[in-house]
Parts: structure tokens; sequence; C-alpha cells
């Protein structure tokens, strides 16, 4: 039950622009990271805009392969599984992606059971009505044969989501990726998706990796949090203690600037604003890449690069000044 | 123009169509609406329910294929039904300026931020020399804490942040002092950190400017934060209105309950409580017309097919529902 779906060992990611007529420069999406998904675990990624979560979840569908470091799925190197023609086709199989936008992630022409027909052709593996219909009724589309013959259009905003993750789970994967999967969505179904996701992940015994910058929408489904900051990082760890206990200026930070959705403690607690805005993946600061930020940075902090360390069981932080911000 | 009595906007039985030849849909059914100098209310609702068609129709900011009709809009002593277009354009970017979305895209791109500025500070004032807006310019990044104004300005649109464009935006819209600012969705494309950071500036230009904000937003986070009434719009109606801490205290009508539930269940973690109906569909029978939030209300019943109306509920709350106790 614990082998590990994931293991990512100091990956970099870096794509190399133009930014003149000759002059070129890297971006340094993701900037060596490391981390473990066991098998039937959710590990959500979290970061802003610019953070390098989305390049996590290229990563990990193996769109893309890394610059450097190790990536393995189930033992598998991806280096291996890339150039490996029938190795590519299984893992193509197991790992499924749900993205932000279900408007643009289906094709407009075709009906709901040709979307979901789709992928078991591609495979070459049978299927029959049954298993269609199966896969709309799992995603709380029922009946399914209302939905079999209507075209993407004719459904609302949260259906279209439904049928993007049945279409996911169509080949039975292993691993699913879920990019921004509530962000496009309006709060009563956003609600609903997320109870949707919890139960087909025990019902399909499935591994999650979300990709999301709405943390408090992961408290009920994750169980294992990644903050991203700037391409590297900066705590990781179980969610309880991520939620209950942040230990990272920043993660606290975004928890805090988030307004409850109640005028009394919303207008009583003034939000804690972090000034400024999120380094350029271009040009990262050196030093931590937050003391631009931070309220607690010292000079430690311009110079030198704070590496995780344990601060819990399991829970790593990257932050010189651990005991200020704590208190 | 100066009014000493009445409210800053009123707004009664406003109502939108678009029409073209082959449709017809109503966005804005039989809406009214009221604000007080310096306050601020927040139109709550979900994607389509016509909350951003109503800020704009106020204006009369909508395209011509939109059909505004209304018994009333009395802006700060001035009857919008009744202007023309001239005197219309004077009160638009002066007294009531809209922020929105996406702010880059509202900038001219091959015009520098300052230069743009410059434009926008002239043409609401005709005394004004290039030089004198310049620095009325710089002043006014300041005040939207802009930490190196000068930069900022010989910057091009695209070579901003979202949330600094943003910030440039929102101080062209306090330039000419205006007395409501409409914000449509202000901080829907940006961060966390950022949004923060942008509702804390809305919250001190208000008091700094006395500005009546009009906010527009799907996050009732964001409203309770800035908000003193809030107005809940579903399909086009308003479905219940009152003081932002009556809302939250005592929701009644079952759309209002079921966003509150839906955004505090997420903000706790907790989704997992709530009631798993909420998504049953097709309780009402197909041609018969009913209460447009039948389809998905829990307490539908045979009363539903005829349309409630916006009643009053108490000194503050309006609702409309046939299930009020």
């Amino acid at each position: 039950m614990n082998e590990a779906a994931i293991f990512a060992e100091d990956v970099k990611k870096y794509y190399t622009v133009k930014v003149g007529f000759r002059k070129k420069a890297e971006i340094k999406a993701v900037d060596g990271i490391s981390l473990i998904v066991r098998e039937g675990e959710s590990h959500c990624i979290v970061g802003e805009s610019g953070s390098g979560k989305t390049t996590v979840s290229k990563l990990v569908l193996g769109l893309e392969p890394p610059t450097s470091g190790t990536l393995k799925f189930f033992g598998e190197d991806l280096k291996e599984i890339l150039v490996d023609k029938n190795k590519l086709r299984a893992f193509r199989k197991s790992v499924q992606a749900v993205f932000q936008d279900p408007y643009s992630s289906l094709n407009p022409r075709k009906t709901i059971k040709e979307i979901l027909e789709k992928p078991f052709k591609v495979h070459q593996i049978d299927y029959n009505s049954s298993i269609i219909e199966s896969l709309l009724q799992d995603v709380g589309m029922v009946p399914p044969q209302a939905f079999l013959d209507r075209y993407v259009h004719q459904i609302s905003g949260g259906q279209r989501q439904r049928v993007c993750i049945a279409r996911a789970l169509a080949l039975k994967p292993k691993i699913v990726t879920l990019d921004e999967p509530t962000a496009a969505l309006d709060v009563t179904i956003k609600a609903q998706i997320l109870n949707l996701l919890i139960d087909l992940k025990s019902k399909y015994n499935l591994t999650y990796v979300i990709i999301s910058h709405e943390l408090p929408l992961l408290k009920g489904i994750a169980d294992k949090i990644t903050v991203m900051y700037a391409g590297k990082v900066i705590e990781q760890g179980p969610a309880k203690n991520i939620f209950s206990k942040p230990h990272h200026p920043y993660t606290i930070g975004l928890l805090e600037s988030i307004p409850p959705p109640d005028p009394k403690t919303a207008k009583e607690k003034p939000l804690p604003v972090m000034e400024g805005e999120p380094p350029s993946p271009v040009n990262p600061p050196p030093g931590c890449r937050f003391h631009t930020r931070c309220p607690f940075a010292t000079d430690v902090c311009r110079k030198e690069e704070p590496k995780l360390s344990e601060v819990e069981k399991e829970h790593f932080t990257a932050c010189f000044h651990l005991r200020n911000v704590v208190q | 123009m100066e009014v000493e009595n009445g409210s800053l906007l009123d707004v009664q039985n406003l109502n939108v169509t678009y029409k073209s030849t082959i449709f017809r849909v109503d966005a804005v059914k039989d809406v009214s609406l009221t604000m007080e100098k310096g306050e601020c209310i927040a139109i709550v609702g979900e994607s389509g329910s016509g909350k951003s068609t109503l800020a704009m129709a106020v204006m009369k900011l909508l395209p011509p294929y939109a059909a505004v009709t209304a018994d009333k809009i009395m802006f700060n002593g001035v009857d919008i039904l009744k202007v023309n277009d001239k005197e219309l354009s004077k009160i638009r970017g002066k007294d009531v300026t809209v922020i929105f979305q996406d702010p880059i895209s509202y900038l001219n791109p091959i015009i520098s931020v300052g230069d743009q500025m410059v434009e926008s500070l002239s043409s609401h004032n005709d005394k004004i020399t290039k030089k004198e807006a310049y620095e009325q310019a710089i002043d006014l990044l300041k005040k939207v804490r802009i930490a190196d104004p000068e930069r900022i300005l010989k910057m091009y649109p695209f070579q901003l942040s979202g949330g600094m464009a943003q910030r440039v935006f929102i101080a062209m819209a306090v330039s000419a002092n205006p007395k409501l600012l409409i914000a449509d969705e202000p901080t829907t494309a940006l961060d966390l950190t950022i949004q923060a950071q942008i509702l804390k500036l809305l919250n001190a230009l208000r008091k700094e400017f006395n500005l009546s904000i009009m906010l527009i937003t799907h996050d009732l986070g964001l409203a309770s934060y800035i908000a003193d009434r809030i107005y809940v719009m579903f399909n086009g109606k308003v479905v219940e209105e009152d003081l932002a801490e009556g809302i939250f205290s005592k929701p009644v009508h079952p759309y209002t309950q079921m966003l509150i539930a839906s955004s505090q269940a997420i903000y706790h973690g907790r989704t997992r409580e709530l009631s798993k109906t909420i998504s049953e569909m097709g309780k009402v029978e197909k041609g018969r017309k009913a209460c447009d939030f039948a389809d998905r209300c829990d307490k539908a019943s045979e009363a539903c097919y005829t349309e409630p109306t916006l009643v009053k509920y108490n000194e503050t709350k309006k609702v409309r529902c046939w299930f009020v106790e």
C-alpha cells in the first residue's frame, strides 16, 4: 500500500526563452524539488502563479522530461519510460489528468458518449455502452442515458467537469493529476466536485496530485501538502500539520490572506498583508527567495539559501528563523 | 452637481434584455437597489446571475443590443434615464468609475502607463498642463501604495504584473475623486496574497476618498470583508438583500443558505458535512412556469409554481421566497 507512486529527487525544469535579438535567458520554473507521493495519497501542491506548480504537473504527467534530477513512477525512471514505446503506452494509461477549465478541455463537436469512448479507442481496449454509462453514474450524472447524446454546450459547468473526471477515470488509472480542478466553478458546485473527488478516490483506489492556489479548499481532501514559492519547496508535510501549525512565514501569510466568509470575523480581524510580489523566475533573488517579502528577513536570508529541515515528523520547512516565526 | 438629501444611487425595477434576431435573454429582472453616500454594497451571485450586467446597466455601459428599462435610475440627483450622452459621459469616469477583473486588457498596450494616466487626468480637467498631470499621476500612484511611481509610469501595460496593473487602474479610477466606484470582480485574476493587498487598498481608499463601492463578486469572503450590505442574485433576480451581518447570521432564502453553507464548508474544509441532495435536478415539470430556484431547492413544492415576489422580511431584509417563516 505504501509504495511510492511518485518519487522525485532534486527535480529541475528550466525553460530557455528569448529576451532580445540574440539574448537568451533561463526560466527556472522548478528549481530542485523533492517529493514522495505514496500510493493512495492525495498530495497537494500549493503556490501562487509563477511558483512552478503547473510545471510540476506537466512533469508528473510525463509531458515534459525534467532538465535534471530523478523522477520515478512506481520505481521506474521517467527517462526510461519516455524512450520505450510500450512502457510509455502503459504509463499514459495509468496517469491521467483533469484540467482547470472544463469549457476548453472538452471537444465541442463531440457528444459526451464520443468523448468518453475516445480513451478506449486510443488504447484499443474493448468497451461497451454499460461501461460508459457506469462511468457517468460514478461521477454523479444520473440518469446516464439522458446525457450520452448531449453536446458539451448543452450541459452546465459543473457537469462538464464531471465529464472530464469520468474521462480521466475511464482507463482505471493509478494516478490522477488535478490542475486547479474547481477554480472555474461556482461556490456551490465547487463543494460538490470536491466531495465527488473524495468519493472517487477510495472507489477507484486513486492517487491524487492536486495543484491549487486555494489552500482552504484542500483541507477536506489533502493528505500531504507541498507549498512552493518561486520554483522551490518552502514547506512540505502532512496536511493536518500545515493547516494547524504552519511554520514558514509564507505559508502563514497565505493561510491568513483569505478573508473568511463571515462578516463578523472578516471585519474584526484585518487581513495581514504580505507586501510585494513574487519574484521573477528568470532572475530570482539570491539567498532565500522569499526574503524580499518576508517580515522576518535578516542578512542571512539575503545571502544564504535555507535548506529544508524537519521541524516535526515528516514536516519540513526551509527557513532560518523558525523559532521567531512560530512565536 | 451636489445633492444634500437622498441616496447616492436609486434604481427601481431595472430590467435588461439582450436581444438579437435569434435569441432573447432576460439578464436582469426587476431589480431595485439603493446606495447611500459612502456605503459599500456587494452584489453576490454565480456566473450568469446577471450581477455584472446589473452594474453596467446602471451607468448605461451596455452594448446597443441590450435593452434597458427601468422605472427610475437616479444617481446623485441626476436622472440617468433622461440625460443625453454628452452629460452622461461627464458623469462616467468622473463621478462613477469602474474597475474590471482583467485590468491589463483594459489598458492600451501601446501607450505607456504615464501617458495613459496623463490623458485620463486631462480629459476631466481642461486647465491642467501636461506637467501638472504627470505630477498628479505620481501622487496617485503613491496613494495606491506603489513604491516607485516614476519607474512604473515609464512602463507599458504588458510589463506590469496583474496586481500592479490593478493598482494603476485603481489609481486612474480614483483620480477624479469619484463618488461611486464599481468594482467588477477586481481580484479574481490575482493571487491570494495580492488579492489581500488590493482588498486592503480598496478599504483604505474608501475612507480616504469617502468612496462608495459597488463590489461585484462571487466570493462571499470578499463581500464579508468589504460590504455593508449584500444583494444576493440568482438568475437575474435579487433573491435576498440585507446588511452583511444579517445575510450571514440569518440567511432566509434557500439559495443564500446554500451559498453560505458551501463557502463556509470550503473555508473550514468540511465539505463532507454538506447535505447531498443539493444537486438533484429536474423536479420542476417542464413547460410550467416556476420560481427560478425551484429546480435546485429542497423546499420546493406546489406553491413554487407561482413566482414569488421580493417581500420585506424585517427592517433591513427583503426575500424572494414563499417559505419564509
